[in-house]
């Protein structure tokens, strides 16, 4: 849809140029222009961060929806996507704390230890799921729902969405040595998780660091 | 980059370990050249590093099978929508085509188009005959307007120029007095001389005697 759109444009603006056109003018084109480049690593994040890749579609317009919002508080000097990335995050978190909320009212499986984290986790198995990668995948999906948010979200960020560890600090506003130490930890975690999923054949259901994150300044 | 030493970890010769946070910059490809080829050789010296990067390796090829599929519209439950967006345009498809097989209303369809003609013709002229009717009311209602005007405009001139009158007549009957006050004051000061005259002549001869 909007790649046709596009390649019409005389010329292609920079993100921060066009988010300052959103911004003074209201320019609906350059908008467009950037939900075209940032929907899709937007809709991975939020689907990586909340393990719902169908809910994932609605965060991301969401996302768009709120940086439209907040075109106002957008600064030139800092970067669109770190200004976009803490908007997706934070609609990432306040998800996740829905879904705790849900999960907790409607909780069944109350003071087992050993009770599997049902978490974002279909219990019906889908058909397609019998293959041997979509297994694995599945298991990479809930071992990363076990992780706590504070290093799940550097291993979508590093990981997955390629950001530089100095980046995700300046997204996540913490020092760059924190990042690289959290990206450790959980790397030694997953490998811990993953092995113990394959020789279980299920992903391990022991408590992990309930750790949350703060809502990050736009 | 900086590769500093942990201190709880132990030297092996002169050659120390490189922080996890190094081996963190070394496997995401973050690292400048130099420093790659430091980690990248002490790695081969190292069995313990080698070991844990090993494991961080293994880690992320997991990570890596966790690959998503973008199907904007094939992910959302919408194609129960269209087959049945679809089965109902099938079967009004069918029931128009049906109607228009089955029916014979050629004459009727003749007659109906005749009888709308003559109504919507009807409808026309009324409401013609409407605007016109409301066309001469509000030509009435325009002059009769702008002959108020003019009266009211003829009215106002006809007493500008009887004021204009009465001031000029004003006007007048100040400048004949002003003339006639002008004229005594003249006659006055003439008599004046010549009573002054008299006087001078009288008082030079009573002198000269």
């Amino acid at each position: 849809m909007a790649g046709s759109f596009f390649n019409r444009l005389p010329f292609s603006l920079t993100d921060e140029q066009a988010m300052w056109r959103v911004k003074m003018q209201d320019d609906p084109q350059a908008f467009a222009q950037l939900v075209h480049r940032w929907e899709k690593p937007i809709q991975s994040l939020c689907a990586r961060m909340t393990g719902d890749i169908h809910r994932s579609e609605d965060l991301a317009q969401e996302a768009f929806v709120r940086v439209f919002g907040h075109r106002k508080d957008y600064v030139m000097a800092g970067r669109f996507s770190t200004f976009l990335w803490r908007i997706a995050l934070n609609l990432c978190y306040d998800e996740l704390r829905k879904i705790d909320r849900r999960r907790e009212s409607a909780l069944v499986c109350d003071g087992e230890e050993n009770e599997c984290d049902s978490r974002l986790v279909d219990e019906s198995p889908a058909p397609d799921l019998l293959l041997v990668e979509q297994e694995r995948a599945e298991m990479v999906r809930r071992a990363l729902l076990q992780l706590a948010e504070p290093y799940r979200v550097v291993v979508v960020l590093r990981h997955y969405e390629s950001l530089k560890f100095r980046e995700i600090g300046e997204v996540l506003e913490i020092p760059e040595g924190t990042v690289k130490s959290r990206m450790c930890e959980a790397l030694s975690l997953l490998n811990r998780i993953l092995s113990h999923s394959l020789k279980e054949g299920e992903t391990s259901c022991k408590p992990q660091i309930k750790q949350t994150s703060q809502t990050l300044a736009i | 980059m900086q590769t500093t030493n942990q201190t709880n970890q132990p030297d092996i010769g002169d050659m120390k370990h490189p922080a996890r946070e190094a081996w963190m910059a070394y496997l995401y490809g973050e690292l400048s050249r130099k420093d790659h080829a430091r980690l990248a050789a002490h790695q081969k010296a190292c069995a313990d590093c080698r070991s844990n990067l090993q494991s961080w390796q293994s880690t992320m090829q997991g990570l890596d099978q966790y690959q998503l599929k973008h199907v904007r519209t094939s992910a959302r439950p919408r194609q129960p929508i269209l087959k049945w967006a679809a089965a109902a345009a099938l079967i009004l498809g069918i029931g128009f085509g049906l109607g228009k097989f089955l029916t014979n209303a050629s004459a009727d369809t003749v007659a109906s188009r005749a009888a709308l003609k003559a109504e919507i013709r009807a409808e026309l002229v009324a409401e013609l005959k409407q605007q016109k009717e409301a066309l001469d009311q509000y030509k009435k209602a325009a002059d009769d307007r702008r002959n108020e005007d003019h009266r009211l405009l003829l009215a106002a001139i006809g007493k500008v120029d009887a004021d204009r009158q009465a001031d000029y007549v004003s006007l007048r009957k100040e400048l004949e007095t002003v003339a006639v006050l002008t004229e005594d004051s003249f006659q006055q000061a003439q008599r004046q001389i010549v009573t002054l005259a008299n006087y001078s002549q009288t008082a030079g001869k009573s002198s000269n005697h």
